[in-house]
């Protein structure tokens, strides 16, 4: 009885960070007010990816069914669910699959490819294709997925160091950006970045980002270094993200998830402190 | 393509000494870390350097990703960069959905609310794109219009699709297209 109870709490903890990100996807797809788009014209889709094969002006008659969205937001929904209580890989990639259409309408009718979910699909297919069928190295696998995430946070800070070093971090770039984003219309009206640019001098906004700019290119350290640096960074990454919601109202809640998922399993040793080193 | 690298010469410039660093950072992580190793003992090693390679190859390739319409991309493979240099500084403007009563009172649509699910930055920048590209983008405003009509009360009369400008702390508004309101 005990070593069954003891196998069966083990299995829970390795399984926890899978559940996890199954749980940021159903948070994601839930609240999502997808089946909106019925109400916009399909000319208006600009074709990307596997889309572009696919007539969808031809399919549907001006507008995509709302019945069409609802089944396929229904499908996702479902689908994670399901590999909430079992653990199966077929059907994951199935959802990798559904996601990937439901992901592309939605960008259809948007400009450029933004980050906020591409960042948690990259992560979820290296997860899927590098796990075992038993679900046995799940370790592993999002160790190569947490490569991934910080990577992506080193490729971002270091694109804006050498795009526009040091004359955007000197200029008035970056009050111009928060006060942009402060007029355009977001989700809560939120207005907090005209009362910084108003209050806080240029200098001090540069500093802060520089700082962040120079946080995002260490990041990639997360996965060489020890728990100390892990939290610091990590914990700073959430605050900059905390920011840029604040200030200039994007949202990463699903890297700010991740970025709290990743710091409790180094803590839990659900991942290995070291698990790449310099040799 | 050409023309873009023509136009932002020296942003190009900068992007080929960016590349020419991933690819000595790539290089270093390969030779000095354990990273290959763990790579192979995985099941799905192919695979997985072929995500990665895909990854790192967009970071070089994909460039002017916010320029829209892209004729080309790898979806969902694409450049990680945001708030890097502006070469065409930063535009103090903006957009507004407004709809128009009989008394021409403005009661402000938030777009981003209700279409939230596009996800703020790029609908922000499809409406950037349909503000500069004005007069060969109104039928799409037309039908972004049309398509909040079911958000209308009685006495309403017209939406609007304004485009809103910031200079000297003053903002100023202009009517871009608008639709009448069927009864």
């Amino acid at each position: 009885m005990r070593n069954k109870f003891k196998f069966y709490k083990l299995s829970n903890i390795e399984n926890f960070n899978y559940k996890a990100l199954l749980i940021i996807w159903i948070q994601y797809i839930l609240f999502d007010r997808f089946t909106e788009l019925s109400n916009l014209n399909v000319s208006l889709i600009h074709k990307r990816g596997a889309v572009r094969l696919i007539p969808i002006d031809i399919i549907f008659n001006d507008f995509i069914s709302t019945s069409f969205l609802y089944i396929l937001k229904l499908l996702v929904l479902v689908l994670l669910i399901f590999n909430l209580i079992n653990n199966n890989k077929n059907s994951l990639y199935v959802l990798i699959t559904l996601v990937y259409f439901y992901e592309l309408i939605k960008k259809g009718f948007g400009g450029h490819l933004d980050h906020r979910i591409l960042t948690l699909y990259i992560f979820t297919i290296i997860v899927t294709m590098s796990l075992n069928n038993d679900f046995s190295n799940s370790k592993q696998a999002f160790s190569f997925a947490y490569l991934f995430f910080f990577l992506q946070y080193f490729f971002i800070g270091t694109a804006r160091l050498f795009s526009g070093f040091p004359e955007i971090f000197l200029d008035d770039t970056f009050k111009n950006w928060i006060l942009q984003r402060s007029l355009r219309p977001n989700f809560f009206n939120l207005q907090f970045g005209l009362k910084i640019s108003e209050y806080i001098n240029l200098e001090y906004l540069n500093i802060i980002f520089f700082s962040s700019t120079l946080i995002e290119v260490l990041a990639i350290g997360c996965i060489f270094y020890s728990k100390k640096y892990v939290k610091y960074i990590c914990t700073l990454l959430i605050l900059f993200h905390i920011g840029i919601y604040l200030f200039m109202a994007v949202n990463f809640i699903e890297n700010i998830f991740l970025l709290i998922i990743f710091i409790r399993s180094i803590n839990k040793d659900l991942l290995d402190e070291k698990i790449y080193y310099f040799r | 393509m050409i023309d873009l690298i023509n136009n932002y010469r020296e942003f190009f410039l900068r992007g080929v000494f960016e590349s020419i660093f991933l690819f000595i950072f790539f290089i270093l992580i390969v030779k000095k870390t354990n990273i290959v190793k763990i790579f192979k003992s995985n099941k799905n090693t192919n695979l997985l350097i072929l995500t990665f390679f895909l990854i790192f190859f967009m970071q070089v390739i994909d460039r002017f990703q916010y320029f829209y319409p892209q004729k080309f991309d790898l979806y969902p493979f694409a450049r990680f960069a945001m708030y890097q240099a502006a070469p065409d500084g930063v535009e103090l403007t903006s957009y507004r959905f407004c709809i128009l009563d009989e008394a021409d009172n403005c009661r402000i649509i938030n777009i981003s609310k209700v279409y939230s699910t596009i996800g703020l930055p790029s609908l922000s920048s499809r409406m950037k794109y349909l503000i500069d590209e004005f007069p060969s983008t109104e039928k799409e405003i037309e039908y972004w219009l049309s398509s909040l009509e079911r958000l209308t009360i009685e006495n309403d009369k017209k939406i609007v699709f304004q485009k809103i400008e910031l200079e000297n702390s003053k903002v100023t508004t202009l009517n871009m297209v608008e639709v009448n309101i069927e009864k």
